[in-house]
Protein backbone atom coordinates (compact mmCIF):
# COMPACT_ATOMS: atom_id res chain seq x y z
CA UNK A 1 0.00 0.00 0.00
CA UNK A 2 1.36 3.14 -0.96
CA UNK A 3 2.04 6.38 0.91
CA UNK A 4 -1.50 7.98 -0.59
CA UNK A 5 -3.44 4.79 -0.06
CA UNK A 6 -2.28 5.32 3.59
CA UNK A 7 -3.10 8.37 4.06
CA UNK A 8 -6.88 7.84 2.35
CA UNK A 9 -7.19 5.11 4.72
CA UNK A 10 -6.55 7.06 7.92
CA UNK A 11 -9.10 9.75 6.72
CA UNK A 12 -11.81 7.44 6.00
CA UNK A 13 -11.47 5.76 9.39
CA UNK A 14 -11.20 9.21 11.06
CA UNK A 15 -14.50 10.25 9.06
CA UNK A 16 -16.12 6.99 10.02
CA UNK A 17 -14.82 6.63 13.65
CA UNK A 18 -16.55 10.96 13.78
CA UNK A 19 -19.60 10.19 12.36
CA UNK A 20 -20.06 7.34 14.64
CA UNK A 21 -19.03 9.05 17.87
CA UNK A 22 -21.26 11.88 16.79
CA UNK A 23 -24.65 9.64 16.43
CA UNK A 24 -23.68 7.76 19.46
CA UNK A 25 -23.40 11.70 20.96
CA UNK A 26 -26.88 12.62 19.48
CA UNK A 27 -28.64 9.60 20.83
CA UNK A 28 -27.02 9.95 24.24
CA UNK A 29 -28.03 13.40 24.73
CA UNK A 30 -31.53 12.28 23.17
CA UNK A 31 -31.51 9.88 25.96
CA UNK A 32 -31.10 12.20 28.69
CA UNK A 33 -33.91 14.99 27.46
CA UNK A 34 -36.34 11.87 27.67
CA UNK A 35 -34.90 11.01 30.84
CA UNK A 36 -34.91 13.93 32.67
CA UNK A 37 -38.99 14.91 30.88
CA UNK A 38 -39.90 11.36 32.83
CA UNK A 39 -38.47 12.30 36.18
CA UNK A 40 -39.92 16.01 35.74
CA UNK A 41 -43.15 14.30 35.37
CA UNK A 42 -42.83 12.37 38.31
CA UNK A 43 -41.60 15.30 40.13
CA UNK A 44 -44.68 16.93 39.08
CA UNK A 45 -46.62 14.05 40.54
CA UNK A 46 -44.88 14.19 43.77
CA UNK A 47 -45.45 17.89 44.44
CA UNK A 48 -49.27 17.95 43.40
CA UNK A 49 -50.19 15.14 45.69
CA UNK A 50 -48.24 17.43 48.37
CA UNK A 51 -50.37 20.27 47.46
CA UNK A 52 -53.54 18.14 47.26
CA UNK A 53 -52.65 16.78 50.24
CA UNK A 54 -51.99 20.00 52.03
CA UNK A 55 -54.86 22.43 51.06
CA UNK A 56 -57.11 19.30 52.23
CA UNK A 57 -56.19 20.50 55.72
CA UNK A 58 -57.25 23.37 57.73
CA UNK A 59 -55.94 26.86 57.24
CA UNK A 60 -54.88 27.01 60.91
CA UNK A 61 -54.78 25.04 63.76
CA UNK A 62 -57.73 27.50 65.65
CA UNK A 63 -59.86 26.73 62.02
CA UNK A 64 -60.22 23.22 63.57
CA UNK A 65 -62.10 24.45 66.79
CA UNK A 66 -63.77 27.39 65.35
CA UNK A 67 -63.54 29.93 62.53
CA UNK A 68 -60.70 32.69 63.26
CA UNK A 69 -61.88 35.90 62.99
CA UNK A 70 -58.82 37.79 64.48
CA UNK A 71 -54.70 37.60 63.40
CA UNK A 72 -54.05 36.68 66.88
CA UNK A 73 -55.51 33.83 67.28
CA UNK A 74 -53.52 32.28 63.83
CA UNK A 75 -50.15 30.16 64.84
CA UNK A 76 -47.49 32.91 65.37
CA UNK A 77 -44.97 32.87 62.40
CA UNK A 78 -41.97 31.17 64.20
CA UNK A 79 -44.45 27.92 65.29
CA UNK A 80 -45.34 27.11 61.61
CA UNK A 81 -45.16 23.29 61.22
CA UNK A 82 -46.69 20.57 62.99
CA UNK A 83 -47.52 20.67 66.74
CA UNK A 84 -45.31 19.19 68.97
CA UNK A 85 -45.66 14.94 69.20
CA UNK A 86 -48.03 15.74 66.25
CA UNK A 87 -47.18 12.80 63.84
CA UNK A 88 -46.92 13.32 60.01
CA UNK A 89 -50.31 10.77 59.70
CA UNK A 90 -52.07 13.17 61.80
CA UNK A 91 -51.26 16.50 60.44
CA UNK A 92 -53.93 18.53 60.15
CA UNK A 93 -53.78 21.78 59.15
CA UNK A 94 -52.13 23.38 56.48
CA UNK A 95 -48.92 25.15 58.18
CA UNK A 96 -47.98 21.09 59.43
CA UNK A 97 -46.26 21.24 55.77
CA UNK A 98 -43.64 23.79 57.06
CA UNK A 99 -40.12 22.62 56.91
CA UNK A 100 -41.24 18.90 55.87
CA UNK A 101 -38.73 16.96 54.52
CA UNK A 102 -39.09 13.35 52.63
CA UNK A 103 -37.46 11.11 50.25
CA UNK A 104 -39.25 9.08 47.53
CA UNK A 105 -38.38 6.41 45.63
CA UNK A 106 -39.42 5.72 42.16
CA UNK A 107 -38.46 2.26 40.91
CA UNK A 108 -36.38 2.62 37.63
CA UNK A 109 -36.52 5.99 37.71
CA UNK A 110 -34.92 7.76 40.27
CA UNK A 111 -34.45 8.86 43.88
CA UNK A 112 -36.47 12.45 44.87
CA UNK A 113 -35.85 14.61 47.87
CA UNK A 114 -38.88 16.21 48.38
CA UNK A 115 -38.99 19.50 50.92
CA UNK A 116 -41.53 22.25 51.61
CA UNK A 117 -42.34 25.60 53.88
CA UNK A 118 -45.06 27.37 54.73
CA UNK A 119 -45.19 30.67 55.50
CA UNK A 120 -47.54 34.21 55.72
CA UNK A 121 -47.88 36.26 52.70
CA UNK A 122 -49.12 39.58 51.84
CA UNK A 123 -52.88 39.25 50.93
CA UNK A 124 -52.65 42.18 48.14
CA UNK A 125 -49.47 40.65 46.88
CA UNK A 126 -48.60 36.95 47.32
CA UNK A 127 -45.03 36.93 46.23
CA UNK A 128 -44.17 39.45 49.52
CA UNK A 129 -43.26 37.37 52.22
CA UNK A 130 -44.62 38.64 55.93
CA UNK A 131 -43.40 37.74 59.09
CA UNK A 132 -46.17 38.74 60.83
CA UNK A 133 -49.69 36.84 60.65
CA UNK A 134 -51.74 37.20 57.68
CA UNK A 135 -55.06 35.72 56.14
CA UNK A 136 -53.27 34.15 53.78
CA UNK A 137 -50.33 31.30 53.68
CA UNK A 138 -47.99 29.71 51.05
CA UNK A 139 -47.06 26.44 50.51
CA UNK A 140 -44.16 26.35 48.54
CA UNK A 141 -43.22 23.04 47.67
CA UNK A 142 -39.34 21.56 45.91
CA UNK A 143 -38.67 18.46 44.18
CA UNK A 144 -35.35 17.42 43.15
CA UNK A 145 -34.31 14.22 41.54
CA UNK A 146 -31.25 12.64 41.97
CA UNK A 147 -30.15 12.62 38.99
CA UNK A 148 -32.45 15.91 37.46
CA UNK A 149 -30.86 18.65 36.57
CA UNK A 150 -32.81 21.40 38.35
CA UNK A 151 -35.17 21.98 41.38
CA UNK A 152 -38.85 22.03 40.58
CA UNK A 153 -40.87 24.04 42.93
CA UNK A 154 -44.27 24.27 42.80
CA UNK A 155 -47.01 26.80 45.60
CA UNK A 156 -50.03 27.03 46.52
CA UNK A 157 -51.81 29.53 47.98
CA UNK A 158 -54.33 29.08 51.17
CA UNK A 159 -56.70 32.14 52.60
CA UNK A 160 -58.89 31.87 55.87
CA UNK A 161 -62.51 31.33 54.26
CA UNK A 162 -65.42 29.64 55.29
CA UNK A 163 -68.62 28.26 53.06
CA UNK A 164 -71.98 29.16 53.33
CA UNK B 1 -0.39 -9.00 -10.60
CA UNK B 2 1.75 -9.32 -7.46
CA UNK B 3 0.82 -11.25 -4.38
CA UNK B 4 1.57 -8.46 -2.77
CA UNK B 5 -1.31 -6.57 -4.85
CA UNK B 6 -3.55 -9.35 -4.54
CA UNK B 7 -2.84 -9.33 -0.78
CA UNK B 8 -3.91 -5.68 -0.81
CA UNK B 9 -7.16 -6.48 -2.40
CA UNK B 10 -8.13 -9.43 -0.34
CA UNK B 11 -7.17 -7.43 3.14
CA UNK B 12 -9.19 -4.01 2.17
CA UNK B 13 -11.97 -6.43 0.93
CA UNK B 14 -11.87 -7.96 4.35
CA UNK B 15 -11.69 -4.22 5.86
CA UNK B 16 -14.34 -2.86 3.40
CA UNK B 17 -16.81 -5.29 4.51
CA UNK B 18 -16.34 -5.36 7.97
CA UNK B 19 -16.67 -0.95 7.95
CA UNK B 20 -19.89 -1.98 5.52
CA UNK B 21 -21.05 -4.18 8.16
CA UNK B 22 -20.40 -1.86 11.07
CA UNK B 23 -22.34 0.99 9.20
CA UNK B 24 -25.52 -1.67 8.59
CA UNK B 25 -24.92 -2.22 12.29
CA UNK B 26 -25.01 1.47 13.44
CA UNK B 27 -27.93 2.45 11.64
CA UNK B 28 -30.20 -0.52 12.52
CA UNK B 29 -29.20 0.47 16.18
CA UNK B 30 -29.98 4.30 15.51
CA UNK B 31 -33.06 3.32 14.00
CA UNK B 32 -34.13 0.93 16.96
CA UNK B 33 -33.36 3.50 19.58
CA UNK B 34 -35.07 5.98 17.77
CA UNK B 35 -38.35 4.16 17.91
CA UNK B 36 -37.42 3.28 21.61
CA UNK B 37 -37.29 7.32 22.20
CA UNK B 38 -40.41 8.21 19.95
CA UNK B 39 -42.24 6.12 21.68
CA UNK B 40 -40.97 6.67 25.26
CA UNK B 41 -42.27 10.34 24.22
CA UNK B 42 -45.80 8.85 22.75
CA UNK B 43 -46.31 7.79 26.32
CA UNK B 44 -44.99 10.60 28.18
CA UNK B 45 -47.16 12.70 25.81
CA UNK B 46 -49.99 11.04 26.00
CA UNK B 47 -49.89 10.78 29.88
CA UNK B 48 -49.43 14.39 30.47
CA UNK B 49 -52.86 14.76 27.96
CA UNK B 50 -54.51 12.18 29.93
CA UNK B 51 -53.79 13.78 33.64
CA UNK B 52 -54.41 16.69 31.90
CA UNK B 53 -58.00 15.71 31.34
CA UNK B 54 -58.42 13.96 34.27
CA UNK B 55 -57.05 16.22 37.08
CA UNK B 56 -59.81 18.72 35.24
CA UNK B 57 -62.66 16.98 35.60
CA UNK B 58 -61.57 15.48 39.36
CA UNK B 59 -60.77 18.94 40.58
CA UNK B 60 -64.50 20.08 39.54
CA UNK B 61 -66.07 17.31 41.20
CA UNK B 62 -69.18 18.97 42.53
CA UNK B 63 -68.97 22.28 41.37
CA UNK B 64 -71.69 23.74 39.69
CA UNK B 65 -71.92 27.78 38.77
CA UNK B 66 -75.32 27.43 40.64
CA UNK B 67 -74.30 25.86 43.59
CA UNK B 68 -77.65 24.87 45.33
CA UNK B 69 -77.88 22.30 42.58
CA UNK B 70 -75.02 20.01 43.69
CA UNK B 71 -75.97 20.23 47.61
CA UNK B 72 -74.75 19.47 49.96
CA UNK B 73 -71.88 18.51 47.96
CA UNK B 74 -71.07 15.37 48.99
CA UNK B 75 -73.56 14.17 46.74
CA UNK B 76 -71.29 14.47 44.24
CA UNK B 77 -69.75 11.20 43.57
CA UNK B 78 -72.59 9.06 42.62
CA UNK B 79 -70.67 5.63 42.09
CA UNK B 80 -67.19 4.97 42.92
CA UNK B 81 -65.70 1.90 42.31
CA UNK B 82 -61.50 0.30 41.84
CA UNK B 83 -61.28 1.38 38.13
CA UNK B 84 -64.26 3.48 37.65
CA UNK B 85 -66.23 6.91 38.64
CA UNK B 86 -69.22 8.27 38.18
CA UNK B 87 -69.78 11.97 39.75
CA UNK B 88 -71.48 15.24 39.26
CA UNK B 89 -70.19 18.33 37.66
CA UNK B 90 -70.73 21.60 35.55
CA UNK B 91 -69.27 21.19 32.24
CA UNK B 92 -69.03 24.96 30.71
CA UNK B 93 -70.85 25.28 27.69
CA UNK B 94 -68.21 27.82 26.02
CA UNK B 95 -64.35 27.63 26.94
CA UNK B 96 -64.70 30.96 28.31
CA UNK B 97 -66.86 30.47 31.00
CA UNK B 98 -66.98 28.52 34.40
CA UNK B 99 -70.01 26.57 33.74
CA UNK B 100 -73.34 26.50 32.56
CA UNK B 101 -75.42 25.80 35.81
CA UNK B 102 -76.62 22.38 34.35
CA UNK B 103 -75.75 19.49 36.58
CA UNK B 104 -74.00 17.09 34.19
CA UNK B 105 -72.36 13.78 35.10
CA UNK B 106 -68.94 12.05 33.91
CA UNK B 107 -68.70 8.57 34.15
CA UNK B 108 -64.71 6.97 33.87
CA UNK B 109 -64.28 3.19 33.33
CA UNK B 110 -61.67 1.33 32.29
CA UNK B 111 -62.56 -0.94 28.75
CA UNK B 112 -61.91 -4.60 28.21
CA UNK B 113 -57.67 -5.67 27.32
CA UNK B 114 -57.07 -7.59 24.72
CA UNK B 115 -57.35 -5.16 22.13
CA UNK B 116 -54.09 -4.91 21.18
CA UNK B 117 -51.92 -8.37 20.83
CA UNK B 118 -48.20 -6.93 21.47
CA UNK B 119 -49.27 -5.81 25.16
CA UNK B 120 -52.25 -7.99 26.19
CA UNK B 121 -53.08 -5.31 29.82
CA UNK B 122 -53.53 -2.65 27.53
CA UNK B 123 -57.24 -1.18 28.21
CA UNK B 124 -59.23 1.27 26.74
CA UNK B 125 -60.33 4.21 29.24
CA UNK B 126 -63.71 5.75 28.35
CA UNK B 127 -64.89 9.13 29.23
CA UNK B 128 -69.45 9.71 29.43
CA UNK B 129 -70.60 12.60 29.37
CA UNK B 130 -74.40 12.66 30.66
CA UNK B 131 -75.06 8.79 29.10
CA UNK B 132 -73.56 9.96 25.49
CA UNK B 133 -71.85 8.14 23.66
CA UNK B 134 -68.19 7.08 25.53
CA UNK B 135 -65.55 8.89 24.28
CA UNK B 136 -62.31 6.72 24.42
CA UNK B 137 -58.97 6.97 24.49
CA UNK B 138 -56.65 4.32 23.86
CA UNK B 139 -53.03 5.78 24.74
CA UNK B 140 -51.94 2.30 26.01
CA UNK B 141 -53.71 2.57 29.37
CA UNK B 142 -53.00 -0.50 31.62
CA UNK B 143 -53.88 0.42 34.87
CA UNK B 144 -56.27 3.42 35.98
CA UNK B 145 -57.03 2.80 39.90
CA UNK B 146 -58.81 4.81 42.31
CA UNK B 147 -58.28 4.87 45.84
CA UNK B 148 -61.08 6.64 48.41
CA UNK B 149 -60.55 8.26 51.67
CA UNK B 150 -63.18 9.19 54.37
CA UNK B 151 -62.82 12.63 56.00
CA UNK B 152 -61.12 10.47 58.67
CA UNK B 153 -58.53 9.41 55.92
CA UNK B 154 -59.13 5.87 56.48
CA UNK B 155 -59.48 4.05 53.30
CA UNK B 156 -62.75 2.92 52.10
CA UNK B 157 -62.90 -0.45 51.30
CA UNK B 158 -64.76 -1.40 48.06
CA UNK B 159 -67.78 -2.08 47.33
CA UNK B 160 -68.44 1.69 48.53
CA UNK B 161 -71.96 1.44 48.85
CA UNK B 162 -72.13 5.20 50.69
CA UNK B 163 -69.85 7.29 48.26
CA UNK B 164 -71.39 10.48 50.37
CA UNK B 165 -68.54 9.27 52.99
CA UNK B 166 -65.87 10.06 50.24
CA UNK B 167 -63.21 13.03 51.40
CA UNK B 168 -59.96 12.37 49.14
CA UNK B 169 -59.36 10.39 46.20
CA UNK B 170 -55.93 8.85 44.76
CA UNK B 171 -55.64 8.56 41.35
CA UNK B 172 -53.27 6.33 39.75
CA UNK B 173 -52.49 5.98 36.37
CA UNK B 174 -49.64 3.69 34.14
CA UNK B 175 -48.87 3.56 30.90
CA UNK B 176 -47.51 1.19 28.61
CA UNK B 177 -45.57 1.17 25.27
CA UNK B 178 -48.08 -0.66 22.21
CA UNK B 179 -44.91 -3.21 21.55
CA UNK B 180 -42.08 -4.68 24.49
CA UNK B 181 -38.82 -3.07 23.23
CA UNK B 182 -35.23 -3.49 24.73
CA UNK B 183 -34.57 -0.79 27.54
CA UNK B 184 -31.94 1.09 26.80
CA UNK B 185 -29.34 3.89 27.25
CA UNK B 186 -30.22 5.17 31.17
CA UNK B 187 -32.23 1.65 31.87
CA UNK B 188 -30.37 -1.54 32.19
CA UNK B 189 -28.50 -2.01 28.79
CA UNK B 190 -28.72 -5.64 29.00
CA UNK B 191 -31.86 -5.97 29.91
CA UNK B 192 -34.70 -8.62 27.77
CA UNK B 193 -37.40 -6.62 26.22
CA UNK B 194 -40.20 -5.52 28.16
CA UNK B 195 -43.10 -2.86 27.92
CA UNK B 196 -41.88 0.62 28.51
CA UNK B 197 -43.86 1.90 31.79
CA UNK B 198 -44.85 5.46 32.71
CA UNK B 199 -46.99 6.23 35.36
CA UNK B 200 -48.75 8.96 37.63
CA UNK B 201 -49.62 8.78 41.30
CA UNK B 202 -52.16 11.87 41.97
CA UNK B 203 -52.20 11.12 46.03
CA UNK B 204 -55.44 12.41 47.99
CA UNK B 205 -56.28 14.86 44.96
CA UNK B 206 -59.24 16.82 47.50
CA UNK B 207 -61.29 17.92 45.55
CA UNK B 208 -62.59 21.41 46.65
CA UNK B 209 -66.12 21.28 46.78
CA UNK B 210 -65.90 17.86 48.71
CA UNK B 211 -64.73 19.79 51.73
CA UNK B 212 -67.57 22.33 51.71
CA UNK B 213 -69.89 20.75 54.31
Amino acid sequence: MGTGQTILTIVAIVLLGTNVVSVNRTFTQHGIVLQQTEIGLFGVSLATSLLEEARGKAFDHYSLIGFPTVLTQLTPQDSLGPEPSELRANWDDFDDYNNLRDTVKVPDVDTFYRWATVCYVDTTNPNILRNYRTWMKKLTVYVRGQNSSDTLQMSYLFSNWSFR
Amino acid sequence: MGTNVIFDIITSTVIGGMLLLMALRLNAQAIETNAIYQDNLNLQTGLVALVDIVENDFRKIGYCKDWTKISPPNIAIVYADSNSIKFLTDIPSSPTDFGDGIVDTIYYYTGSTGGNPNNLKEKPLYRVVNGNAATGWNLGVTRFALRYYDALNDTLHFPITDPTLIYELEVNISLESPAPLTKISYHDTTAAKEDFKVYWKQIRLASRNLRNR
